[in-house]
């Protein structure tokens, strides 16, 4: 297995985000679909690494999330389930 | 709780198209509340991006002046990045900066100032306010609901963007439950600070002028990716658009999206023109490009979609164009709710006078024109095969025998070393010349 190239996380450090708590995590996975996945598009997809794959488990990291909904869209098995963050949490581009 | 509003309307989201039509509703006297989930205007959206045209003109006249847009475009680059190559054609045309056809545009900005004109032409303004749903009774979408609660207007205007959770949730996409992959490229930015005086001297756009370059990124792996690089005031943007559906499909194959712009940036050709450029932000955002063939429903009963929400993007190879249509579909939208609540009927067939008005506008137009240009913009050759072939052919030109070979040669040379058949660029050739 190739590893990444670029350290995204360090990248997104330069990025302003208002994190939510935990409980309410915008996006969930179901684990127990992604194990029966067939190519874990989520991985390759997803421009913030938020998908990881630990001790053969996928795991999801909401903090990070820039909310494009790229994951909805590749992952064909129906494991994510994909809402917006509350009001004001997330990602607040400075930019855009 | 069901709070019945006082407003005939009610906007979901303040990009370019949910801003463009709350504007025209006021404009036009109409009452619109308009309701955006971050705090701040603009805090949740991001484009690539130049903003072509001059579409805000119809709203505020003096948009070039007042609104904080970044450079006007007045070169244009184009071109091919192979391996260590790059083949690029590159317009300059100082009238551009005066007579201006687009300009790069920070969203942040842009958006906070649209939405405070919003403000003070009247419109009711919520930030920091998710609306997580469309209200409906028997079908028909009678409001919005946030927090929980319901607030109900006559009819909705869904601005909420290319990654629409309303319209998937509301059920206006046809039946469908989730966003097709064929239709959406995935967008990865970088805004990089560069100093002003070194911008403007490495670019050669002076003090008023800007540069907007695209690039189809030539890869061996199946990956059909462009990058576009932009000068804006003070910082540069950087990124790259993924067809999200050439990515590897098979379990270990860890080539990410985020790769791909890490390789784009790495390119020889970008470094020269970002070195010494510090990152300030790093994003990502959905291209609805799927253009024609993947719109949402574009009017409901209670309900219109407009915006990268109702897929109005499109690229025709030279210009990635979307704000422009927010602008114009929101402004439609806007004009078809007056149209419905002069009728006092708030029902699909009535708001349908929306598309009626696309149709008028151009905007239709446009889409039906350009309905197949993916299929010459998305053509696997264009970047497996035509980077290497470009500087094939180039590299054969300027080495020491090559003064001697006839251009013919060289073309014939170029297209045997990087496998084009003679056929293959006559199809290519001419499906680029009967979409784009």
């Amino acid at each position: 297995m190739q590893d990444s190239l670029v350290n995204v996380k360090a990248r997104l450090g330069s990025t302003k985000f208002i994190t939510d708590a935990e409980e309410h995590a915008h996006i969930t996975i179901d684990e127990d679909i992604c194990v029966t996945c067939p190519h874990e598009n989520c991985m390759n997809a997803c421009p913030a690494q938020c998908f990881e794959k630990i001790d053969g488990r996928m795991k999801f990291t909401y903090e990070d999330c820039v909310e494009c909904g790229t994951c909805d869209i590749v992952c064909t098995p129906g494991s994510v389930t994909w809402y917006n963050p509350r009001g004001n949490f997330g990602v607040n581009y400075r930019y855009g | 709780m069901v709070t019945k509003s006082r407003f005939p309307c009610i906007v979901v989201g303040a990009g370019m198209a949910g801003c463009a039509a709350a504007l025209r509703l006021r404009q036009k006297g109409v009452d619109v509340l308009l309701v955006e989930r971050a705090d701040e205007g603009g805090a949740k959206n991001l484009s690539g991006g130049i903003l072509w045209g001059d579409d805000w003109a119809e709203l505020i006249p003096d948009w070039k002046e007042e609104m904080p847009v970044e450079r006007p475009v007045s070169n244009k680059k184009v071109g091919f990045l192979g391996a260590e190559s790059a083949f690029v054609v590159d317009y300059h045309d100082e009238s551009m900066k005066e007579d201006t056809v687009g300009y790069a545009v920070l969203r942040a900005k842009t958006d906070a100032y649209l939405l405070k004109k919003c403000q003070e032409a009247g419109v009711t303004v919520v930030t920091g306010v998710h609306v997580e749903d469309l209200y409906k009774e028997n079908g028909v979408v009678r409001g919005v609901v946030a927090g929980g609660e319901v607030t109900t207007a006559d009819v909705v205007i869904v601005a909420d963007g290319a990654n629409s959770r309303l319209t998937l949730s509301g059920d206006l996409r046809h039946g469908q439950k989730k966003l097709d992959e064929h239709h959406y490229a995935l967008g990865v930015k970088e805004v990089l600070k560069l100093d002003k005086a070194v911008m403007e001297d490495r670019f050669h756009i002076g003090e008023d002028g800007g540069m907007a370059g695209e690039y189809v990124l030539g890869r061996d792996d199946g990956v059909m990716a462009g990058g576009f690089i932009y000068t804006n005031e003070d910082t540069l943007s950087l990124g790259v658009v993924v067809n999200l559906a050439t990515l590897p499909q098979e379990k270990g194959n860890t080539l990410s999206t985020h790769d791909i712009m890490e390789q784009f940036r790495l390119h020889p050709y970008v470094q020269k023109l970002t070195h010494g450029a510090e990152l300030v932000e790093y994003g990502a955002h959905l291209v609805p490009e799927g253009g024609y063939q993947a719109f949402s429903e574009l009017s409901a009963d209670g309900a219109l979609v407009v915006g990268d929400a109702a897929g109005f993007c499109f690229s025709n190879g030279i210009v990635i164009q979307g704000m422009n249509y927010a602008v114009r579909s929101g402004v439609c939208a806007a004009d078809a709710v007056v149209h419905a609540v002069g009728k006092n009927d708030f029902s699909a067939v009535t708001l349908s006078h929306y598309e009626k008005l696309l149709h008028k506008t151009g905007v239709m137009g446009d889409f039906e024109r350009f309905k197949n240009v993916s299929k010459a913009l998305w053509n696997p050759r264009m970047f497996s095969k035509y980077p290497d072939f470009l500087s094939n052919m180039f590299r054969g030109i300027l080495t020491a025998d090559g003064p001697k070979k006839k251009m013919r040669a060289h073309l014939t040379d170029a297209m045997k070393a990087s496998g084009v058949s003679k056929r293959e660029l006559m199809t290519d050739a001419l499906t680029a010349g009967a979409n784009l």
